[in-house]
């Protein structure tokens, strides 16, 4: 069964979800285990996403089959014990799109990161507060306009300033990024989707 | 200062499902969900408020890099004069489609409704595409009638041409008066709106057949690449 939840999950189809995870519990699958099927699932979803298969729209809705399900393990005292690490992610300063950055947190968080979302508008100081609280070691800002670079750029610059720098890793993603940008900004990698973003922080975490 | 208000906006749901509707294959199988884009389509249909302010201003030079106004006001660079280069007049405008559809588009995602939210968020964008477009058709159809030449369109921001310019934009027109302002990181508020600029002149001007989204930077990497026209 464990194979076929996960399997459901990554096939978008909410109601087998649902019935697996239900007939699950009811036969006494340790609801952790479901969790962690579930997640796998999500994996699957960003893989299929990544090769064009599936598209911004089947995101969202695996979020909102992911978070049902999570809800209703998590109830039952599922957990997927500690989680990969902690990302604080954001939409830069002057920029007030959240689609994009929505949809990373959601990958992230469905692929057991801790995600700290601080939301649009964000300006340095507070992406340097967060990470400072939290002791994330990866840093992921959004931005849908070339508004967005300079205060990308600008945010790096508080991380050096702050003497954080060495200890984060920082993503940019969004629509007009590019590796230029990347490289004016001073981030260490751009992640074009959000399983791009995943990917990252898999490998920076995982170091 | 000319507030052109009377636009006829259409959202064609067939024609949407034709474009797009690959995308929503799967989102539509689920309970519920074809009445939320119903729904989502009638409400953009009553939410949008297009609006336009705009106004013609003479070129006094065409330098390389820019286009000095008959004020003294600079403005453009990136292909701007590369499209331009040749006008008498610069025809520059903003086009919103209004708070309502932004203000909705923010309330369903606090409600927790983030299928209607993306859903509204994307006809609003292609709302106020249209409403360029129709805008410049309109600008086209008033050149034309008086002998004259329109390049294609611009907008800052869109393609190499510095989103800096929206400050200028925003010196010559008044755009509060169709609700729009200009935050300090120069975002057009409500965030459904557009701003752009064409050249008007006695000869063609530019590449014949290009369209801005042959400047812009996002390429085919935008979802509404060629597609602005019509929903």
């Amino acid at each position: 069964m464990a194979n076929e939840l996960a399997m459901a999950m990554a096939d978008l189809d909410e109601e087998k979800v649902q019935a697996l995870v239900k007939a699950g519990l009811a036969g006494g699958v340790d609801p952790s285990a479901l969790l962690n099927e579930c997640r796998e699932g999500m994996t699957l979803i960003g893989q299929r996403f990544e090769t064009g298969e599936y598209y911004l729209s089947d995101l969202i809705m695996a979020g909102e089959i992911f978070k049902t399900a999570a809800a209703d393990l998590a109830a039952q005292g599922g957990s997927s014990g500690p989680t990969k690490g902690k990302v604080v992610m954001g939409t830069v300063k002057g920029d007030i799109h959240d689609i994009g950055k929505d949809i990373v947190v959601t990958m992230l968080r469905g692929a057991n990161y801790e995600v700290t979302d601080l939301g649009v508008d964000v300006p340095p100081a507070k992406f340097i507060e967060a990470v400072k609280e939290t002791g994330a070691p990866v840093l992921g800002m959004s931005g849908l306009l070339t508004i967005s670079f300079d205060p990308m750029k600008e945010t790096v610059a508080a991380l050096q300033a702050a003497g954080l720098r060495g200890r984060v890793k920082v993503m940019i993603g969004g629509g007009p990024v590019s590796e230029q940008v990347r490289e004016y900004v001073g981030a260490d990698a751009l992640g074009v989707d959000a399983q791009a973003a995943v990917a990252l922080a898999g490998q920076w975490l995982a170091a | 200062m000319p507030i052109l208000r009377d636009w006829r906006l259409t959202f064609d749901q067939a024609q949407f499902m034709q474009e797009y509707g690959h995308t929503f294959v799967r989102i539509l199988r689920r309970p519920g969900m074809p009445e939320v884009f119903d729904a989502t389509f009638r409400e953009i249909a009553e939410l949008a408020e297009p609006a336009v302010i705009w106004e013609s201003f003479p070129v006094q030079e065409m330098r390389h890099e820019a286009v000095i106004l008959a004020g003294g006001q600079r403005i453009g660079n990136g292909p701007v004069t590369t499209v331009m280069g040749g006008a008498s007049h610069l025809a520059i405008g903003v086009c919103t489609v209004g708070a309502a559809v932004s203000d909705r588009i923010h309330e369903h995602k606090e409600a927790g409704e983030v299928v209607r939210s993306m859903l509204l968020d994307q006809l609003g964008t292609l709302a106020v595409g249209q409403l360029s477009q129709r805008f410049y058709d309109w600008l086209k159809t008033d050149a034309t009638s008086r002998g004259l030449h329109i390049s294609t369109y611009l907008s800052p921001g869109e393609s190499e041409w510095s989103v800096r310019d929206q400050a200028v934009i925003f010196d010559l027109l008044d755009a509060t008066q169709i609700g729009v302002s200009l935050t300090e990181s120069l975002l057009m508020k409500p965030i459904k709106s557009l701003s752009l600029m064409a050249g008007i002149g006695s000869q063609p001007m530019g590449v014949p057949g290009t369209t801005h989204c042959d400047y812009c930077t996002m390429g085919d990497r935008c979802p509404f690449h060629g597609k602005h026209a019509g929903i």
